[in-house]
């Protein structure tokens, strides 16, 4: 009986909690969506009522085009990030370990992360032509800074004690970047590489979109074009989606790698 | 006379100065002479990569034609009332969600993943209900700016120590009163930091949807001088535009430093 109230008393603060509140607004906006479009007192053509969106995503999957966007995409990111990291933290090292590099470039890093690298885009353009390749640099020259910057604010705030341990365990200098450095400054590493990833899909689906080249921004684009309105709406949904997974998945991730 | 002796270390302390900044000069004119050398010999197509003399004179041009004016101002127009109507919509939202807490933590999650999204793929949306004039790039920098600012006022509400709520409750004072006298008072640098990246947003999303489709604006110039083949202007308009962010971002960043004083 105590077994069955207390199921009872975390099934209903479960039910009041503020999240599944937010499920149940959502829901309801998407209700308020399909009748509106239903009753007609929005045309179709201007709001695809979501389940004609579920019905354009279901089309689009067993045609093959969702998935081969997807994959387009997420290959890009891929191969963005992988180079992003490599150098970026090799980048970060580097102005860590030659101070004065460092606190010359780093207003120049601030800036330029600040700054709208996205409008540069035609400049890739003229450079690597209408190719994957300034997709990928493109989204390089935006993921690449925050790592940059992050490396090497994650070495210089490494507690003194750290290394005066290593110090007087007598360990070489690279036993000292490898088994206490870096494990040191990894949380603010991962939070660099977390903001560059959410920069780095940023760049690839807008270049994507606006050069109609590639998958996902590509795919919304080319929908928009021949006024497939469910089929447009679903693409962008699945965009949400994919950043949303990525928001959530890597933030969940930068806690745990902090709190370990 | 005693000999002003310095520590090697004290030494290099004061030496980092001027090496840093011999550093930067260095860099520039590496950068610069980089530039002039891919620029004139040829290794690269003809004019991809134009000298800088050749930009400098394209803006210059662009600058004493009447009809660059138009864009110009279109292109502001757009990302300057959108950026206010995003501050007002985002202020006035991230002090809802922090105030009421219930409700902040029931969308915060959208809000935060919403704000992650690139927000250029919801042009398609937009433009079937505001057309493909300034108007709906006027909305696109509300979507763009609104997120960060919304966002930073909400953490920046729920960083406010709750003595001060406290004070303001036990004044008495009135939900308006509460706004005016605690929150936007303990909330002044949170708010700039959000403008500051939303304004970067409403450049960026104008100008890109201009380039997407548009007649008219900074961006669909650009474009059409790529898709003319004219580098030098192009370049030029680039230029440009990025000095206008970065002016408003230094101001901006000025306005969040001086809060600290």
């Amino acid at each position: 009986m105590r077994f069955v109230s207390a199921v009872h008393r975390r099934l209903s603060r479960f039910v009041r909690s503020p999240e599944v509140a937010g499920l149940v607004w959502l829901v309801a906006l998407l209700a308020l969506l399909e009748l509106s479009v239903g009753m007609g007192w929005v045309a179709k053509w201007v709001i695809a009522p979501p389940s004609g969106i579920y019905e354009a995503t279901i089309d689009l999957f067993s045609e093959g085009v969702l998935t081969d966007s997807l994959l387009l995409t997420l290959g890009l990111v891929g191969v963005t990030m992988s180079i992003a990291i490599v150098v970026g933290i090799t980048a970060g090292f580097l102005l860590f370990r030659f101070r004065d590099f460092g606190i010359a470039y780093e207003p120049w890093l601030g800036a330029l992360f600040a700054s709208p690298l996205p409008l540069a885009y035609p400049i890739f353009l003229v450079l690597f032509g209408r190719s994957y390749t300034t997709i990928v640099a493109m989204a390089l020259a935006y993921a690449t800074i925050s790592i940059i910057i992050n490396t090497r604010e994650g070495l210089m705030g490494i507690s003194p004690v750290l290394i005066n341990v290593g110090r007087s365990f007598n360990v070489s200098p690279r036993t000292m970047l490898w088994k206490i450095m870096f494990p040191a400054a990894i949380p603010t590493i991962f939070a660099g590489i977390r903001l560059g990833l959410i920069y780095g899909l940023l760049a690839i689906v807008a270049v994507e979109f606006l050069t109609d080249l590639g998958g996902l921004g590509r795919l919304v684009s080319d929908l928009n074009f021949r006024f497939k309105v469910p089929e447009t709406y679903s693409a962008i949904a699945i965009i949400v989606l994919l950043s949303a997974l990525f928001f959530l998945g890597l933030a969940r991730v930068e806690r745990w790698l902090r709190y370990r | 006379m005693a000999q002003i002796s310095l520590s090697p270390a004290a030494a290099a302390l004061a030496r980092g100065p001027a090496r840093q900044r011999k550093i930067r000069v260095f860099t520039m004119l590496g950068i610069w002479a980089t530039w002039e050398i891919v620029a004139y010999s040829g290794l690269l197509f003809e004019g991809v990569v134009p000298s800088s003399l050749a930009i400098f004179v394209a803006l210059f041009s662009e600058l004493f034609r009447g009809n660059f004016y138009l864009h110009l101002g279109i292109t502001l127009g757009e990302v300057f009332s959108g950026f206010i109507i995003a501050a007002f919509i985002g202020i006035g939202l991230g002090i809802w969600m922090g105030a009421r807490r219930f409700f902040g933590k029931a969308v915060d999650l959208y809000i935060g993943s919403l704000g992650a999204t690139p927000k250029i793929i919801f042009l398609p949306i937009v433009m079937i209900f505001f057309g493909v004039g300034p108007e709906s790039k006027t909305v696109m920098a509300v979507i763009a700016g609104f997120f960060p600012i919304a966002i930073n006022t909400y953490v920046g509400m729920l960083e406010i120590p709750p003595v001060m709520i406290k004070v303001g409750k036990s004044f008495n004072l009135t939900r308006w009163q509460m706004v005016q006298k605690i929150y936007v008072p303990s909330l002044y640098r949170p708010i700039v930091v959000g403008m500051r990246l939303g304004l970067g947003g409403c450049f960026i999303i104008s100008v890109l949807s201009e380039a997407k489709i548009a007649n008219h604006g900074i961006g669909n110039l650009a474009i059409d001088y790529y898709n003319n083949y004219q580098m030098a202007e192009m370049y030029a308009l680039l230029v440009l535009i990025f000095v206008m962010a970065g002016a408003s971002n230094y101001g901006l960043s000025r306005l969040a430093n001086r809060s600290r004083a």
